[in-house]
């Protein structure tokens, strides 16, 4: 007769003790504790259903005694709520990576422009994208530099009038001090 | 641990307020009902404002809560308050259309179906 490590082979395992038997390894699935917070190891610990089914696992008498009493967790000193809300102990609080949503090219018109065009422009090489928008903005700083040019010439015309009129007449020296 | 004669509170709409136990069905004469047996009760107490369904003095109904502390097949303990029963018809329904708290496990076993799916929760 083979001989099982749990009793004989009638008797029903748990998926939990299967995954023990079979791998050698002890798997402790843990509740946290409504109350205070700590962690309630299997064998432990009450539950309490109340009339609109909500469930409140305590880790025992002590933690169910305090909420029979109506205290708050968040006044005791030893809970965890307490801990947290005073920042007691070190936490490494991990940021969530943000989801990246790949953005695919669309394949509609836009605003006139068709779709062939769009995609003519997609599959331009980018040497002579770049050209082009290179003597696209080569031609906007000669526009420029000729409007400053015109207005600088206007203004000099205007400022020489007004330096002879100024230096014609000398500032008046103070008075007593 | 209902034997004939203790005094049952009902968590339903179905409009009787107070039982009685008289029959534990299908158990020896020694043995008291629990959690997920049917009994015969008579209704002592009924809500005077709603016209209730029930009629006659008599009904079979599943007992869900008891006082003393019942090991259940997982290795748990439960036990409540109260003893409480639901009122049910002799095609294991219902009578009422709300149920107030949790519904065990083991009243689900004895095929109590319909009862389960008005329940909020099974444990």
């Amino acid at each position: 007769m083979a001989t099982h490590a749990f009793g004989c082979g009638r008797r029903r395992l748990s998926p939990l003790r299967w995954f023990t038997y079979l791998t050698g390894k002890m798997v402790l699935k843990t509740e946290s504790c409504r109350f205070s917070g700590l962690r309630i190891y299997p064998g432990h610990g009450m539950t309490l259903v109340r009339i609109d089914c909500q469930v409140f696992k305590f880790l025992n008498a002590k933690v169910k005694k305090l909420y029979n009493q109506r205290l708050k967790p968040s006044k005791l000193a030893w809970t965890f709520l307490y801990r947290k809300q005073h920042k007691k102990d070190k936490t490494e609080e991990f940021a969530r990576k943000k989801r990246r949503v790949a953005k695919s090219a669309s394949n509609r018109s836009i605003t006139g422009v068709s779709v062939e065009v769009l995609q003519k422009k997609r599959s331009e090489k980018v040497e002579i994208r770049q050209a082009a928008r290179d003597a696209a903005l080569r031609e906007i700083k000669e526009r420029n530099t000729k409007a400053k040019a015109e207005k600088s010439s206007s203004k000099k015309s205007e400022v020489s009038k007004t330096k002879v009129a100024n230096k014609g007449a000398k500032p008046a020296k103070g008075g007593k001090r | 641990m209902i034997n004939l004669g203790t005094y049952l509170d009902v968590r339903e709409n179905s409009g009787a307020k107070k039982l009685q136990c008289i029959k534990v069905l299908n158990k020896s004469k020694k043995k008291a009902a629990s959690i997920g047996d049917s009994i015969i009760v008579s209704i002592c107490q009924k809500i005077i404002k709603k016209k209730s369904k029930i009629k006659s003095k008599t009904a079979t109904a599943v007992i869900v809560n008891v006082k003393k502390t019942v090991k259940k097949k997982n290795g748990n303990l439960i036990r409540s308050g109260k003893n409480t029963a639901i009122l049910v018809n002799n095609q294991k329904a219902p009578l009422a259309t709300r149920i107030l708290g949790f519904v065990p496990y083991e009243v689900k076993l004895q095929g109590y179906s319909k009862l389960i799916s008005i329940a909020n929760k099974c444990i």
